[in-house]
C-alpha cells in the first residue's frame, strides 16, 4: 500500500517549468513585501524572479526534467509563512485571527506535502487549496469597509449603473477624508467598462462586489485542475500551482482591496483552457481578448495573442471575440464618451510623479534621488520585452504565449511609476499557467503520443 | 513525514527572521525620521518632510514631534516627524498621544507652504481626536 501510494504518480516535469513556478513563488513573495522592508527585501527579491522567469525564458526548449520539488516546496512554506505577518485592509478581529491561524497551519500541510507519500501529499494540498478558498469567500464579510479607494469607487460605480446612472459620472466618497495625495485626485471611475458589467450581478445579488472576486480564484483554481488532468500533468505540479494562488502572501488582500486582477486570473486560466479544448474558437479568442477589456495595462500580451494567431486562428473567430470585447466598451461610450474616456485613461494621465510605495526600480530612484524616467518608459519595455521574449519562445505556443505575456508585464511594471502586488499577482499567475501547459508539452512529446482527438491538435496548441 | 513537516517549520521560522531582520536593517540603517533628527541636531532650520503622499487635512494644523523609536521593549534612537493633526489640538495633548515632544510648525498648511520644517503639507502621520 505505501509502495502504491509513493509511486503512483511518479513523472518527471520539465526544469524549465518548474523555474518558472519558482519565479511566481519568489515574485508573490517579493511583491507582498511593502513597507519597511520594500527596498530591503521586497523589490530584491522581486527583481530576482524577474532573473528566475528570464532563466526559465532561456531554457523553454531544454527537455530536461526532473522530480526535484524541494525548492518549490520550500517558497510555498515562505509563502504561508509571511501569511502570518501579512498586512490587511480593514479586516476584523475575528477574520484575521482565522486568516493567520490557516496560514500558521498551511505551513504544517505544505510540510506534509513536500513529504515522498503521494496520497497524503494529495490530501495534504487539498486541505489546504480549500481552506485557503473558504477563506477567500469570508473576505468581503471579514473585511466589510476596507479603507481603500478602490473599494469605494467600485462599489459606488456599480451600484451607480444597476440604478442606471451613468457609473462614470458618479463621484465616490473620499475614503482617506482628505489625508493622502498620490500626485491626483481620482475624480471618476478610473478601471474599464467590462469590470462593472463583471461586478453588477454580484452586487445586485450579495450586495458585495468582492465576492466576485472571490469566486474567480475558485474558477481558476478549479481550472489548473481540469487543465493538468486534461495535459496529464504531473499531480504534484498542479498542486503546487494551485497552492501557488491560494498561498499568495496578498492572497486575502486581493479580495479584502477590491483589486481587479483575480478576474484576470480566472481570465486568462480560462483562456488556456478553451484554448484546449478547441484551439481556433471563439471562447478562447474571446477570452484572451477580454483581459485588455479589464485591464489597461494588457497591451503587449494583446500583440503577441494576435501576431501568434495570424496563421493559425480563424479571422471570423477573433473578428467575433473582438466585437465582444468592443461590446464592453462601446456603450458606454455611446451613453457618455467624454466621461467613459476619462475614466478609461484617467490612470495613464493622472500620475504627476512616481509612486514612492512601488514595488519599482523607478519608485526606488525617486525614493532616493529626484532623477527618475518619463511614464512612456514602462509601455515602450513591455513592447520591448515582449518582443524579445516572443522571438525566444514563438515556437513553444500556448506556454511560449503565457511565458512570453508575463515576462512582458513583468518588466513593465519593474520600471513603471505604480508597480503593485495586484499587478505582480497577475504576472505570477501567467508564470504558473505558463509552468502547467509547458510541463504538459514535455510529457506529450516523451511518451510520443498524440493524445487528443486523434489529429494532433493538443499537439499544435502546445 | 515527521522530517518532512520539521523542515517545513525550520524554513517558516527562518523566513520569519529574515523577515524580522528586514525590518531591523531599515529602522537601524534607514529610518528617514531618525536621519531628520540627526539632521535637526546639526541644523536647527533644517527640512524634516517636503514630500511623500501624507497630507494635511482640511483643518489640520502640522507639528513637529521628536518620538522614541523602539525595536519591540527596546528604545532604539529618537525620530522626528511630521504630525497632522485637528487645528483645535493643544500641543501638550498630541506630546502626550504620541508619547514625545511637539512643536506647532504650521497651524494653517497649505500646498505651496516652501518654509518650516514640514512642507508642502506633507506630513507622516495623522493624528485624530
Amino acid at each position: 500500500m505505501l509502495e502504491d501510494s509513493r509511486s503512483a504518480y511518479r513523472y518527471d516535469v520539465p526544469t524549465c517549468a518548474l523555474q518558472a513556478l519558482l519565479a511566481a513563488l519568489i515574485l508573490s513573495i517579493g511583491s507582498s513585501l511593502g513597507g519597511y522592508v520594500l527596498f530591503v527585501l521586497g523589490l530584491p527579491l522581486t527583481i530576482l524572479g524577474f532573473v528566475v522567469a528570464c532563466r526559465a525564458a532561456l531554457n523553454w526548449s531544454n527537455p530536461t526534467a526532473t522530480e526535484n520539488f524541494s525548492w518549490i516546496t520550500a517558497w510555498l512554506t515562505a509563502m504561508a509563512a509571511l501569511g502570518i505577518v501579512g498586512q490587511t485592509t480593514g479586516g476584523l478581529f475575528w477574520y484575521e485571527v482565522i486568516k493567520r491561524t490557516l496560514a500558521a497551519i498551511s505551513i504544517v500541510l505544505v510540510g506534509v506535502f513536500s513529504s515522498d507519500d503521494r496520497v497524503w501529499q494529495r490530501r495534504a494540498a487539498i486541505v489546504a487549496i480549500v481552506a485557503g478558498l473558504l477563506l477567500f469567500t469570508l473576505g468581503p464579510i471579514g473585511a466589510p469597509q476596507p479603507p481603500i479607494d478602490v473599494f469605494t469607487w467600485t462599489q459606488t460605480s456599480v451600484q451607480a449603473l444597476l440604478h442606471r446612472i451613468n457609473p462614470y459620472t458618479v463621484v465616490a466618497p473620499d475614503v482617506y477624508h482628505g489625508r493622502y495625495d498620490p500626485g491626483y485626485t481620482v475624480s471618476v471611475y478610473p478601471y474599464m467598462p467590462a469590470t462593472l458589467l463583471a461586478f453588477a450581478p454580484w452586487v445586485g445579488a450579495l450586495g458585495d462586489f468582492r465576492f466576485a472576486l472571490a469566486a474567480s480564484v475558485i474558477v481558476t483554481v478549479v481550472l489548473l485542475q481540469r487543465i493538468g488532468r486534461r495535459l496529464g500533468v504531473s499531480p504534484q505540479l498542479t498542486h503546487a500551482a494551485a497552492l501557488a494562488i491560494v498561498l499568495h502572501p496578498s492572497g486575502p488582500r486581493m479580495i479584502e482591496s477590491g483589486w481587479t486582477e483575480p478576474l484576470l486570473v480566472a481570465g486568462a486560466a480560462l483562456f488556456v483552457h478553451f484554448a484546449l479544448q478547441n484551439p481556433k474558437g471563439i471562447g478562447q479568442a474571446a477570452t484572451f481578448l477580454l483581459l485588455p477589456a479589464l485591464k489597461q495595462y494588457v497591451l503587449a500580451p494583446t500583440l503577441l495573442y494576435l501576431l501568434r494567431g495570424r496563421r493559425s486562428l480563424r479571422p471570423g473567430a477573433v473578428a467575433a471575440a473582438a466585437a465582444i470585447g468592443a461590446a464592453t466598451v462601446l456603450p458606454f461610450l455611446v451613453w457618455n464618451w467624454q466621461a467613459t474616456l476619462s475614466g478609461i485613461v484617467f490612470q495613464m494621465q493622472a500620475p504627476t510623479v512616481p509612486r514612492l510605495g512601488s514595488t519599482s526600480l523607478v519608485a526606488l530612484m525617486a525614493t532616493t534621488s529626484s532623477v527618475y524616467p518619463g511614464r512612456w518608459m514602462s509601455p515602450a519595455v513591455q513592447l520591448i520585452v515582449g518582443g524579445l521574449a516572443w522571438w525566444r519562445l514563438k515556437d513553444h505556443g500556448l506556454s511560449g504565449l503565457m511565458l512570453a505575456s508575463a515576462l512582458s508585464l513583468y518588466a513593465t511594471f519593474l520600471v513603471g511609476w505604480q508597480a503593485f502586488v495586484n499587478y505582480y499577482y497577475f504576472v505570477g499567475a501567467l508564470l504558473i499557467l505558463a509552468a502547467v501547459v509547458r510541463a504538459a508539452t514535455s510529457r506529450e512529446r516523451r511518451d510520443g503520443q498524440e493524445r487528443h482527438d486523434g489529429q494532433g491538435a493538443l499537439e499544435m496548441v502546445l | 513525514m515527521i522530517g518532512a513537516i520539521s523542515r517545513s517549520i525550520a524554513i517558516a521560522v527562518l523566513t520569519l527572521a529574515v523577515w524580522g531582520l528586514g525590518q531591523i536593517t531599515y529602522i537601524v540603517a534607514i529610518c528617514p525620521p531618525h536621519r531628520a533628527w540627526m539632521r535637526a541636531h546639526a541644523d536647527a532650520s533644517t527640512v524634516v518632510l517636503d514630500s511623500g503622499e501624507g497630507v494635511a487635512r482640511p483643518g489640520d494644523a502640522i507639528f513637529v514631534c521628536e518620538t522614541p523609536h523602539h525595536i519591540g521593549p527596546i528604545l532604539w534612537h529618537e525620530d522626528l516627524g511630521c504630525f497632522c493633526a485637528p487645528e483645535t489640538v493643544t500641543v501638550e495633548r498630541l506630546s502626550q498621544s504620541v508619547n514625545g515632544s511637539c512643536t506647532v510648525d504650521k497651524p494653517f498648511p497649505r500646498r505651496d507652504d516652501a518654509w518650516g520644517a514640514c512642507r508642502h503639507a506633507r506630513c507622516n502621520h495623522h493624528e485624530n481626536f
